[in-house]
């Protein structure tokens, strides 16, 4: 607590104090204020309930049947903005940030059959502006990590998504998702297979398929049209050759960089303009070998579309103790996005590197590659994520051991 | 530890604007109506670099010159119809005839 406080305090006076008295206004029109936009639809399509449950409450590997987490991206893009001052007009570059807060949990609701379980996972996502303000607490600490931490325990509530704003709202707006469904295991060999078909609000279709016996994964999400898949995964994952050398996986993965968008365009657009609306499909080969020696881990991923380049190659180390106060980490890399100037973004090779805390419960960092697959403007963004990992969930049931 | 690292996450909330950061914006707008017009990202992409290459950026001086004003130039660009796109084609300096600030702001590489 103490420390929050003094990080607020700090951040106080990182504020500019001159720009007190000013009005901002971002430029709509721009592709910055554009990407402002579209940077919420796709927090809420993408880094929403889908993903958040097949990381965790779905992840096979996990098998904990609870889960909550909770991002902060700052300063995700950046939008021209002129500040009106009473001395004048000050153009700037003013700071987005996203926030995406996630819970779900999977169950059996009759006990005689646990061989059909239900699942739910809600979230609730959105973009705060922040502008120095003689509001003591209008700073980032307070009004994001509030958003982001208080969402948390409003994803039980993502259902009422539909009721909540999705009008263009400019650079600053909410959003909920939720993906509910049914598993369905073989009888008395749930290793063998599990099916899922679920409906995501944001997506469409939602299909899973798994075995835990040759830790094949496959799972796809269609977006309504039923044209596009928003996100596609294909192979293994936590293969076991030997225990010194860890969890293996292999697996290919489509992701649609731009999903289709079913908000108003701005107001700038055209109705002939806002009809076609382009994509980019980002396919990458993923090869990871995780907790070799219960202390390092190496991740991969080699992008074969839009063209062949480097995607992410990272090192990662934890220290390999039992109790969760005492597991921290770091990891360093680098990674690549290909040049999208559509976004305001040129794209080329970025250091990345996080450091993880409490066994990945707290991690800061820049330039995750998963990350950026979400929001492709967010280089040299800072992430801050919270919540429960499956590295998390490793030390708490001793599975690390 | 905590403070420093949350702080770190914060960021500054508005820096100062490049000078020539509304001649980028026009740049970034052709690429964007390239990008939702044709669906073609290497078009996009090329277009974006042949702008860059083919236009000069006029801005010197943001604190003293009409920044608010230039703005309606990629906001303009960026306000064509697919219609549009398809007319222009290639000829990327007609896209210097959607606002009377584009020429204040861009000018012909090899132009004086």
């Amino acid at each position: 607590m103490i420390s929050l406080l003094l990080a607020t305090a700090l951040a106080q006076q990182v504020l500019d104090d001159s720009l007190e008295t000013c009005t901002p206004r971002p430029i709509a029109g721009t592709v910055g204020y554009r990407t402002a936009v579209q940077a919420t639809e796709t927090n809420a399509q993408i880094y929403g309930a889908v993903a958040f449950a097949e990381r965790t409450i779905l992840n096979e590997e996990y098998g904990f049947p609870w889960a909550f987490h909770s991002s902060v991206v700052s300063k995700v893009t950046r939008i021209p903005t002129l500040a009106l001052c009473p001395s004048g007009i000050q153009p700037g570059m003013l700071g987005v940030d996203m926030y995406a807060s996630a819970s779900g949990m999977a169950f059996a609701p009759i006990a005689k059959v646990p061989e059909l379980e239900v699942f739910y996972a809600g979230s609730i996502t959105g973009s705060v502006v922040h502008f120095p303000s003689e509001q003591y607490f209008n700073n980032p600490i307070y009004t994001t990590y509030a958003w982001a931490l208080g969402g948390i325990g409003l994803t039980y509530a993502a259902p009422l998504a539909v009721l909540m704003n999705r009008d263009d709202n400019g650079p600053q707006s909410a959003a909920g998702d939720f993906v509910a469904g049914a598993a369905v295991s073989v009888p008395k060999h749930e290793d063998l297979g599990t099916f899922r078909l679920g409906y995501a609000y944001s997506g469409g279709l939602y299909t899973n398929i798994a075995s835990d016996r040759i830790k094949l994964l496959a799972s796809a999400l269609l977006t309504d049209q039923i044209r596009e898949l928003a996100l596609a995964r294909l192979g293994f994952s936590g293969v076991i050759v030997a225990e010194a050398a860890g969890r293996s996986d292999a697996f290919v993965r489509r992701k649609l960089l731009k999903p289709a968008a079913d908000e108003p365009e701005p107001q700038a657009l055209s109705a002939a303009r806002a009809a076609t609306t382009g994509s980019l499909n980002l396919d990458t080969v993923h090869v990871n070998q995780r907790n070799i020696g219960g202390v390092l881990s190496v991740y991969g991923a080699l992008a074969v579309q839009p063209r062949v380049f480097l995607h992410e190659g990272l090192v990662s180390a934890m220290i390999p103790a039992d109790e969760l106060y005492l597991r921290h980490g770091a990891s360093i890399g680098v990674m690549e996005m290909p040049a999208m100037p559509w976004y305001g973004v040129e794209g080329g090779r970025k250091l990345t590197f996080q450091i993880k805390l409490f066994a990945g419960m707290l991690s800061v960092g820049r330039n995750e590659a998963e990350l950026m697959t979400n929001f492709p403007y967010a280089q040299d963004a800072t992430f801050v994520h919270i919540g429960l990992t499956d590295e998390t969930i490793d030390v708490i049931t001793g599975r690390n051991e | 530890m905590l403070s420093l690292l949350l702080l770190l996450a914060c960021g500054e909330p508005f820096l100062d604007m490049e000078t020539d950061q509304v001649c980028k914006d026009a740049a970034y707008a052709v690429s964007a109506l390239t990008f939702d017009c044709r669906d073609d990202e290497e078009l996009a992409l090329a277009r974006f670099e042949q702008f860059e290459r083919q236009f000069r950026c006029l801005v010197r001086d943001i604190e003293v010159e009409p920044i608010e004003r230039y703005y309606h130039c990629p906001v303009a660009i960026g306000a064509l119809t697919c219609d549009d796109e398809a007319r222009i084609g290639d000829d990327l300096a007609q896209y210097l005839d959607a606002s009377p600030a584009c020429p204040l702001i861009l000018a012909p590489s090899g132009a004086r």
